[in-house]
């Protein structure tokens, strides 16, 4: 038979320019180079963390994970703990956000979640009983990197988000991975009512939508106007949502820009937005102070 | 022999050429990550713009302070942009006019020959006097505009160029055209706009106020850029999320600061060509914005870019171990000798630690102090970092040979001549 050498070059071309893809691939480049520190450091604003994030670790092998997830898991599922004593055990291994969204999440959720130790990579463990995967949490490395005093770096695992497989509907659920997204809407309509201003709204109006908002607004009353003069004022989407905790309960530090209706260059401000639960489990605005 | 040298030829300029397409391929590759990784803030900028509120004008609710003829009125302008596929904003807009112009009634008469909810003139081509008293009609043709019979187009709130982001009374007045000194009149209507459209299409006030928020709000670049004089202290404290970042850094966003226990909106910058490797610099720190190199506010940005120039041009690179800190990572050094949260000039952008100088990085382990009370390393290139960082307007931590800033806090303890005191 002969072949010929048109076919052959097209062959030759084809199987080197898969080799030079595995072989320049951006998965293959990391395992060949030192490790990335950004291949896993988790953000600051999702997960407002007790300290820095540095480079992830290798994972461990299935059914291997850090000894402060496995704390996390096995207090998580404890059926017995008190709701003060399961506080107090999650506490350490989880963020600040993360710990104060569990104390409102649906204790019974966990309690039947299992505590098996499914899957493991690249930081998230699937956990639940026997072959069914409850949710899937995610841990990050943080190295405590203080310069001043010469104090040394301190590294441990840490629990960023809880993503549940088949939550049923109304659970009130720890915050996920993805926990900004999940505060994203009650936030907005938080920072349109504390911010944005419509033509001609009275003191009278304003608080009334204040109270329609907030289910506690104690300190979004002393809100200041956005502008004093009765203008209308728009607000854009929030640019930086950061979750953190103020007295164990979560709240989200908004940055959003506000302007005069009509104008374009925007000033910003930054309001705290507490949150609380809703019947449905649901964020919802509780209050909110600069 | 010759056949065999062909192939060899063939063969090497084929792997050439396979070389060159993978490794295009993977340039590719890596530049559609980096490019979703800097889009920062596209979802803030996403267009979320209010669709029409919906109105059953068979079953209208009581409102109170207002007629029925009223609810009418306005249940029919909310339905007629809904219908013509407008947006809440054009609904608010429409019903805003009414109010100002007829208080929502269908008024035989008015001004000159005005007649209907709108106000409309029949001897301006807007239609006949009993076009003009069906709610319905009066509302297209302030939305849609009227074909004149002499050809010309009376225009509509839709014909307007830039109605979208016009404030309310002035898209308003774009197309009522009132005397100058109406053109404001619009305005004071909307918060009582907002409430009844919320009645009329059964939601909250909150629901029906979409349109409070603009989503382009902040997402253009920011045009203000920083003076060539040093920021004041009065600068550095108050928001500056405006003030954009200069040539030769990234910007990064808003973001929050802290002084004096508060949060301060400023503008993030990354500084290109430099190496950070502490907190919130640390590639793919601050939700994925970092990229390993040194943070500091926008205003803080060109006078720390000319210290870096001058430091360079004497032989020295620095290196540096911390930057801008969110309040969150000040929250968890706090404590000890680290400032307390809202309290470090870290979080305001304006400081940076320098990484690699000789000795312990212990608070007080200084050589002695400057002029200024600078607190000195015996290193060659800290006396650099400190004649290049007065004349850029930072000075040296007055207990840390490595901590250079440009003070905020301190200022008042300091005797900063270029800085007044608060």
């Amino acid at each position: 038979m002969r072949v010929s050498l048109k076919s052959i070059l097209v062959v030759a071309a084809a199987v080197l320019g898969i080799l030079a893809l595995v072989v320049f691939s951006p998965e293959n480049r990391q395992q060949h180079e030192a490790p990335q520190p950004e291949a896993a450091a988790p953000s600051v604003t999702a997960g407002s963390p007790n300290e820095t994030a540095t480079e992830q670790t290798a994972s461990p092998g299935p059914a291997e994970v850090p000894e402060e997830v496995q704390e996390f898991i096995d207090s998580y599922a404890d059926p017995d703990a008190s709701a003060d004593e399961w506080g107090r055990a999650l506490a350490p291994n989880v963020t600040p956000a993360l710990h104060a969204s569990l104390l409102s999440s649906d204790r019974e959720l966990a309690r039947t979640a299992g505590h098996e130790i499914l899957d493991v990579s690249d930081g998230r463990v699937s956990v639940g009983t026997k072959t069914d995967v409850s949710y899937t949490l995610e841990y990050a490395q943080f190295e405590d990197d203080h310069e001043h005093d010469g104090h040394a770096g301190a590294s441990h695992p840490i629990v960023t988000g809880i993503d549940f497989t088949d939550a049923p509907d109304g659970a009130a659920l720890p915050l996920g991975t993805d926990g900004v997204e999940q505060v994203r809407t009650p936030v907005q309509e938080a920072l349109t009512a504390a911010v944005a201003q419509p033509g001609g709204q009275s003191d009278e109006d304003r608080e009334q939508l204040i109270r329609d908002t907030f289910t506690s607004p104690e300190k979004a009353m002393s809100l200041p106007r956005s502008v004093d003069d009765g203008a209308a004022v728009r607000i854009g989407n929030a640019h930086e949502l950061v979750l953190a905790a103020e007295d164990d309960q979560l709240v989200v530090h908004a940055t959003v820009p506000y302007a005069r209706d009509g104008e374009s260059s925007p000033e910003w401000t930054t309001v705290t937005i507490e949150l609380t639960r809703d019947d449905s489990g649901a964020w919802t605005p509780q209050d909110a102070h600069l | 022999m010759r056949r065999i040298l062909t192939w060899v030829i063939v063969g090497a300029l084929v792997a050439g050429a396979s070389v060159v397409v993978g490794v295009t391929a993977v340039f590719f590759q890596f530049a559609s990550v980096s490019s979703s990784d800097t889009d920062s803030t596209n979802d803030a900028c996403t267009d979320t713009s209010a669709q029409a509120l919906s109105v059953d004008t068979s079953a209208l609710p009581d409102v109170a302070g207002y007629t029925s003829e009223q609810l009418s009125v306005a249940a029919q302008i909310m339905k007629i942009g809904g219908d013509l596929g407008l947006s809440e904003r054009a609904q608010l807009i429409g019903l805003m006019t009414a109010m100002q112009e007829s208080s929502l009634q269908n008024l035989a008469g008015g001004d000159r020959d005005s007649v209907g909810a709108f106000q409309q003139r029949p001897s301006q081509g807007w239609g006949t006097v009993e076009q003009l008293r069906d709610p319905a009609y009066a509302a297209t043709a302030f939305f849609r505009g009227v074909d004149r019979s002499t050809g010309e187009h009376n225009p509509g709130l839709i014909d307007i160029d830039g109605w979208e982001s016009m404030s309310l009374t002035q898209a308003a007045s774009a197309v009522q055209l009132p005397a100058e000194q109406y053109e404001d009149a619009y305005a004071k209507h909307e918060s009582e706009a907002r409430k009844l459209m919320s009645e009329l299409a059964g939601v909250s006030v909150g629901q029906a106020s979409g349109s409070l928020t603009d989503a382009n709000l902040g997402c253009s670049a920011p045009v203000n850029v920083a003076a060539g004089d040093l920021p004041t202290q009065e600068q550095l404290t108050q928001d500056s999320a405006n003030v954009a970042c200069p040539d030769g850094s990234t910007d990064l966003g808003a973001a929050s600061g802290g002084y004096q226990g508060k949060r301060i909106p400023l503008r993030l910058c990354s500084i290109t060509g430099t190496v950070c490797t502490g907190s919130d610099c640390r590639d793919g720190d601050l939700d994925g914005k970092a990229r390993g190199e040194v943070v500091v506010n926008s205003l803080v940005a060109p006078h720390f870019m000319k210290w870096l120039e001058a430091v360079r041009a004497d032989g020295y690179n620095p290196q540096f171990s911390s930057s801008f800190r969110s309040w969150e990572t000040q929250a968890s050094f706090s404590g000890g000798n680290v400032a307390r949260v809202g309290y470090s000039n870290h979080q305001m952008g304006a400081a940076i630690d320098i990484s690699g100088l000789p000795g312990g990085y212990n608070r007080h382990n200084c050589s002695g102090f400057a002029a200024d009370d600078s607190c000195k390393s015996n290193a060659p290139a800290w006396s650099s970092y400190h004649k290049h960082g007065v004349e850029n307007g930072a000075l040296f931590h007055d207990e840390e040979f490595w901590h250079l800033e440009w003070v905020i806090t301190r200022a008042p303890e300091r005797d900063v001549p270029f800085i007044p005191a608060a």
